[in-house]
């Protein structure tokens, strides 16, 4: 499977965030973005997820069917759900014991934790149940906009490692500022400035 | 530790309804007329006497439950409105006009034309539910307006069904608006219910029993039934209460 973006536009009124954004990503090897913030990083992640519409540009290899996984810079879980079920309504065959094990690679070993609820936990711990969120969606492909932000060294470590594991063979494209995550995935890093050709700058 | 506290407050409480029963019984002494001012005493002695007669239970019962059928036929009807009007803002636009108008039209209004086309027995449950209905529906069509759009995406890309997200998005978003909507519009349905008791006179109803009171000059039952409506006012927003935090914490959501 080949996600390719080609020549992809977009603006907000007359900010114009993308221009002419090319590049592509398929299962063989993910795709670590870097970039400093205000670039357009995460508007580029919205519109291959299809949530926003880019003024000109294709994005090919997606169809309706495809279902992306997509982890946002926000946790997102579902409020009134415990953390068994926030990961078990995108994956209902999900076994408690699946379950612990997952958060388990990703530095939360409270067995516990399944039944609490979003608002009892710490930020980091959100991020983490998000992250194991994403990676039990049965996706074609995964997104991931700083899923790392604000975990601590060993923890992150953790989660770059369980991240490989668990997207291994479909692609995935990753949004970090820090080029380490790019190493550690094996990943081939590119930056915003690399994949933005502007033909009218001349 | 927690019984000493509840204690304590329990006190404070008393404490306050003694001072504010003083109070009465002075203003009763200053007065000096029963006509005018019944005494503290004679209207709890009256409730008393109220209390052990089976027509007293009989009418509250049927006040209770004509306004009751009333409130939650209105909570039925608003819910489902607003969750149409959510879907529609053409429908919401041709809602709005004839709630507000409900909204704002005395009750008096209402009870005197709905005579008119309904039985007085009726009337109360009619009432209560015109309260009722326009409050819930604008609350949950608020309500529902409310929820997460951040949540909504994520709820669309994990390709939940429809009623994954309303339980995973919309019950948590519009569960706070219903559930206060249900306190203060309780307190609404009961207390316009019986005042269209009291211009409806059905038979069997608190309205009556104030009509009569009013009619015959009996002070003291004027001053008994009101109590009486109080305590119950204050019984059904705790019970109603208890019912909502339940509710709350089985969902999960916050109160």
């Amino acid at each position: 499977m080949n996600i390719e973006i080609q020549n992809l536009c977009f603006s907000y009124g007359d900010q114009k965030v993308l221009r002419f954004i090319n590049f592509s990503f398929d299962e063989t090897r993910p795709v670590v973005l870097l970039g400093p913030s205000g670039m357009g990083k995460t508007t580029l992640l919205r519109a291959i997820a299809g949530l926003i519409t880019p003024q000109s540009g294709k994005i090919l290899g997606l169809t309706d069917k495809t279902r992306l996984s997509v982890m946002f810079q926000e946790d997102r879980l579902f409020p009134q759900m415990n953390v068994y079920k926030n990961l078990k309504i995108v994956r209902p065959e999900l076994s408690r014991q699946e379950a612990a094990r997952l958060l388990a690679e990703l530095n939360l070993t409270d067995p516990q934790i399944l039944d609490q609820l979003p608002r009892a936990l710490s930020g980091g711990m959100r991020r983490r149940v998000a992250l194991a969120r994403t990676l039990v969606f049965k996706a074609d492909a995964v997104l991931m906009d700083e899923p790392f932000q604000g975990l601590d060294s060993k923890t992150h470590a953790m989660a770059l490692a369980a991240v490989k594991k668990h997207t291994r063979g479909r692609p995935l494209l990753l949004i970090s500022h820090d080029p380490e995550d790019g190493r550690a995935l094996e990943a081939r890093i590119v930056t915003m400035e690399e994949i933005t050709h502007d033909e009218t700058r001349n | 530790m927690q019984n000493k506290k509840t204690w304590k407050k329990l006190a404070g409480w008393a404490g306050v309804l003694l001072f504010w029963l003083l109070v009465w019984q002075l203003a009763y002494r200053a007065v000096g007329r029963d006509l005018l001012l019944a005494s503290p005493l004679a209207v709890f002695q009256r409730i008393v006497e109220l209390g052990a007669t089976a027509e007293f239970w009989r009418i509250i019962g049927t006040s209770f439950f004509r306004i009751m059928a009333g409130f939650l036929l209105g909570l039925v009807v608003g819910s489902l409105l607003g969750a149409i009007t959510f879907r529609s803002r053409a429908i919401y636009r041709l809602v709005q006009l004839p709630m507000s108008i409900v909204k704002a039209t005395p009750v008096a209004s209402f009870v005197i034309l709905a005579l008119i086309w309904i039985s007085g027995k009726n009337l109360s449950t009619f009432i209560s539910f015109l309260m009722v209905a326009p409050m819930v529906w604008s609350n949950v069509d608020q309500g529902l307006r409310s929820a997460d759009p951040q949540l909504l995406e994520a709820a669309h890309l994990y390709r939940l069904s429809r009623w994954q997200t309303v339980r995973a998005v919309y019950i948590p978003a519009v569960l706070p608006y219903f559930l206060s909507v249900c306190r203060v519009a309780m307190g609404f349905a009961w207390k316009s219910g019986i005042a269209g008791e009291v211009i409806a006179i059905p038979k069997d109803a608190i309205g009556t029993q104030l009509y009569d009171a009013k009619v015959y000059l009996q002070t003291t039952d004027l001053f008994a039934w009101t109590v009486v409506i109080v305590i119950l006012s204050v019984v059904i927003e705790k019970t109603l209460t208890l019912i909502v935090q339940t509710i709350a914490r089985r969902w999960g959501g916050a109160e």
